[in-house]
């Protein structure tokens, strides 16, 4: 006989891959396509480019085959990605107002300049399951195409829509940006610490999980805070990226890139001056992200609380430090590590406990026995 | 003459080599180590050694001073590392000509109690470490120094010494010193080492 | 021996050791600062690597940043250079750097590890490289790091000092076994990360130098060669390392290393194994009489 140290920890890890593509290809069904994942399920690649924080849908789309379609471990393998990409430029601001939209909404207001334009939402449809799309096939989406064709609306949508937070700003009704709003930080240089700037935690923001987010902002919105919010403007659509290059007189227009911004509009709230004022949250993220966006314009506010008594979605270091599904699904999944070194330590603790609580009990006086009562 | 823009086709392992014995000086002060020959060509007064840790912690992300303020090393350190150039009193790292007495140096950033990481690095350029026939004798004593250790150096301004112990008087706050000579010689003083200084001449203690 | 230049073209797409320059140099920087400020966290960037939050990151960052084509890597992981997720690791390292390994602490010259610190002495010529989970001590007392960080800053540790206590009110012992809440250079207070109380002493005026990494929570701190690393106790209750009194290893004999504890998988029987597995193995080779 004999203890074996544990071994073949190498063949261990290979045939562990190996089972894992196994199981995603043993059902037999054809390979998908990487280009069906990113055009057919672009919600899901739009979600794993935001919390990847890399605008690559085509990275995120293999990402998540690659994982089979775990939403949290493609974001990391994005993630991860992007950690090796070389930094070449910073881009120009880039400025919402000039979005190409596709979808734009104000719960604030029951109608805006530009108008409300609903585009591709499942808000109004009856959530039943659709069966016929079990039977989808190219002769079917052939016919749909031809039959909904090229159609012209009788009104004309404008090229841009303004904002609605300029109007509440023309009015005087906004609250302006404080000094904290103006520092330029990079998360990914440089550690956070606290108090943040504004634009640390609007990035930390901008690449957080969006099941936490939405379960904080939530929070938040049920009373584990004070503020109540409004929606002051959705959008969903385009924006153009430039950049500064020494060899070119003007800007280098990169490309489009897809977005999804929140406004979020709480009073009340005192300025220097003492006049009552709006406040804004901010939620911008990359891709197709409503539930995100909104989270976030939501965050953004409850982080601003000045209340001594902070709820969750108030504390800024409880809300940013537990945002990043990363950070958050990395160290909730390290308990599967061995751990039975500092396990021995615990228990040589707890017998040693015992052993004293044993030790006591022993030298302990007895308790007198009660005494009987002769017959009752 | 115009600044040397100096090849970069081996620098991840030099800047590996020179890194590792830095790192080894840092930890054990008083330990003099030899960085190995760069053929580069820094500007006149400006050491290979220094320019040469210079290509290896500094960049994009840092800020650097020199004093005296030679503009010829600071573009030769702003073309040859990208990194920025700051006033003495905000500057990561300051870059020194050790003789030149240099009352500026009790302006640099000495860090605060909730971040003293912010401590400015000196890198100081003296005539000769370790060398026998020194004119400053330092006893250091203190974390990476077994009891105690002797350190010889020539051609640094005393003064400027014990302006670094005036910045150092109150630890965990202060500055952290890379000395090195012409020859490649290197030895690191961190804020934590407790320095006592004699002269040739004179022997005193100065609280560190 | 001359750095070989082929080795960054070994692997095309990564850089030698993985991380960028900029990201190495901003390593660099900071733990020359941990080692100046012995036992102060210093806050690094940290960026993501392929291997997830948690599972060593910080470590690895340290030893991407330092190690050079003429090192010796060893890697461990609860002492043991064969569990997974040291293969990992090592594999890791390896592949982005083509550097020799070595189950050898002897014969290492960088050893990157989790939970554990060597049973041998390790030299001046080496490098300990700790993976952290959590590096803030006083997180057992207080959750929020802007307060530990003022309490790092005005040496105001009187909290842990009273849960100490409390601790031996309750229970008539100090409760904490791995992480043990220790003072570096009479100054900062560390968490050891968790290497079971039978390895701090190891810190204390060591010949090595200790680096430790925390990836997740984005800090770096050092323990210097030469340097005084003491234990939290109290003149009555003194700091206790773990108690192996009466157990031998089942493989090489030995009484004086940390052991596991473990279940047979096929009799059932409990029995003990170093937890140094290379250790471990060294010992067999040399007094076969005393293995099994």
């Amino acid at each position: 006989m004999g203890y074996v140290a544990v071994s073949g920890g190498d063949e261990a890890i290979t045939n562990a891959e190996a089972l894992l593509s196994f199981y995603r290809l043993k059902g037999g069904s054809t390979p998908v396509q990487v280009r069906q994942i990113r055009e057919q399920l672009r919600l899901a690649v739009d979600k794993v480019m935001s919390e990847g924080s890399l605008y690559a849908p085509g990275i995120a789309a293999l990402a998540l085959k690659q994982a089979e379609g775990d939403g949290i471990e493609a974001s990391f393998i994005v993630r991860a990605y992007r950690a090796t990409q070389p930094r070449r430029y910073v881009s120009l601001p880039v400025d919402t107002r000039q979005m190409r939209v596709i979808r734009r909404i104000s719960g604030a207001f029951q109608d805006v300049p530009g108008g409300q334009v609903l585009g591709p939402t499942r808000d109004y449809t009856q959530r039943l399951v659709d069966f016929s799309l079990s039977e989808e096939t190219p002769e079917l989406v052939a016919g749909f195409f031809e039959k909904i064709g090229v159609q012209t609306s009788r009104s004309v949508l404008p090229d841009t829509f303004p904002k609605v937070i300029d109007l509440l700003r023309g009015e005087g009704l906004l609250a302006e940006p404080g000094d904290q709003d103006r520092k330029l930080s990079d998360i990914t240089r440089e550690a956070i610490s606290f108090p943040c700037s504004r634009s640390a935690k609007l990035q930390s923001l901008a690449r957080g999980e969006t099941g936490v987010m939405m379960a904080l902002a939530y929070s938040s919105m049920r009373g584990f805070g004070d503020i109540h919010p409004y929606l002051g403007e959705l959008r969903v659509g385009t924006v153009p990226l430039f950049i500064n290059h020494r060899a070119k007189e003007r800007p280098v227009y990169l490309g489009p890139v897809l977005v999804t911004e929140a406004e979020i509009i709480s009073g009340q709230y005192e300025d220097d001056q003492g006049i009552p004022k709006l406040t804004l949250g901010y939620g911008l993220c990359f891709g197709h992200n409503e539930l995100k966006a909104i989270a976030m314009g939501v965050l953004d506010r409850t982080m601003q609380s000045q209340a001594p008594q902070r709820a969750p979605a108030e504390d800024e270091e409880f809300v940013l430090y537990h945002i990043d599904g990363i950070e958050s699904s990395g160290f909730s999944a390290h308990w599967k590590l061995p751990h039975y070194v500092t396990f021995q330590s615990t228990l040589d603790r707890l017998r040693r406990t015992q052993k004293m609580q044993e030790e006591a009990d022993a030298l302990a006086p007895k308790p007198e026995p009660e005494p009987q009562t002769p017959g009752l | 003459m115009g600044t040397n823009l100096e090849s970069v086709s081996d620098q991840v392992f030099t800047s590996q080599r020179f890194y590792r014995l830095l790192l080894d000086a840092m930890a054990r002060p008083g330990k003099i180590v030899t960085l190995p020959k760069l053929e580069i060509e820094p500007p006149e007064g400006l050491s290979w050694p220094i320019a040469g840790l210079a290509f290896t912690l500094l960049d994009q992300e840092t800020t650097f001073a020199v004093l005296p303020n030679e503009q010829s090393w600071n573009r030769y350190l702003c073309l040859n590392t990208g990194s920025r150039q700051a006033a003495v009193s905000g500057a990561e790292f300051i870059i020194i000509d050790g003789r030149v007495d240099l009352p500026e140096l009790l302006t640099v950033n000495r860090g605060d109690l909730l971040f003293p990481d912010r401590g400015a690095t000196l890198m100081v350029m003296a005539s000769a470490v370790g060398d026998a026939g020194a004119d400053i004798r330092l006893t250091l004593q203190g974390p990476g120094i077994p009891g105690q250790k002797d350190l010889s150096l020539s051609g640094l301004c005393v003064s400027n010494l014990e302006r670094v112990q005036t910045l150092n008087r109150e630890f965990p706050l202060g500055v952290d010193l890379m000395i090195s000579d012409n020859a490649g010689a290197l030895v690191c003083i961190p804020r934590s080492s407790i320095v006592q200084t004699q002269r040739s001449d004179v022997a005193a203690e100065v609280n560190g | 021996m001359r750095p070989n230049q082929n080795q960054s073209r070994k692997h095309p797409g990564y850089n030698f050791a993985f991380l960028d320059e900029n990201t190495k140099r901003e390593i660099r920087r900071k733990l020359l600062k941990a080692v100046a400020i012995p036992g102060y966290q210093v806050p690094f960037a940290s960026p993501e690597l392929p291997i997830a939050r948690g599972w060593g990151t910080g470590g690895l960052q340290i030893t991407m940043a330092i190690i050079g084509p003429a090192d010796i890597l060893k890697v461990i992981d609860q002492g043991c250079d064969g569990s997974v997720n040291a293969v990992n690791i090592r594999k890791l390292l390896v592949k982005t750097t083509g550097v020799t390994t070595t189950f050898d602490t002897n014969v290492a010259s960088i050893i990157q590890t989790r939970h554990r610190i060597p049973e041998e002495a390790m030299r001046q010529d080496q490098i300990l490289v700790l993976q952290v989970p959590i590096p803030e001590p006083l997180r057992y007392v207080e959750a929020s790091e802007a307060k530990t960080r003022e309490m790092h800053g005005e040496m105001d540790y009187s909290r842990m000092w009273v849960y100490l206590y409390e601790n031996i009110v309750q229970y008539g012992e100090i409760t904490i076994g791995a992480r043990y809440p220790s003072l570096v250079n009479r100054r900062y207070l560390i968490d050891p990360s968790p290497i079971p109380r039978w390895d701090v002493p190891k810190l204390n005026q060591a010949e090595t130098l200790c680096l430790f990494g925390a990836g997740r929570e984005k800090r770096i701190y050092a323990v210097p060669p030469h340097t005084l690393v003491e234990p939290l106790e109290f003149e009555d209750f003194r700091f206790r390392v773990e108690d192996f009194t009466g157990r031998s290893c089942i493989r090489c004999g030995a009484s004086d290393t940390y052991m596991n504890e473990l279940y047979d998988s096929q009799s059932g029987r409990k029995l003990f194994v170093c937890s140094d597995s290379g250790y471990c193995d060294r010992r067999r080779e040399q007094s076969p009489e005393e293995a099994q």
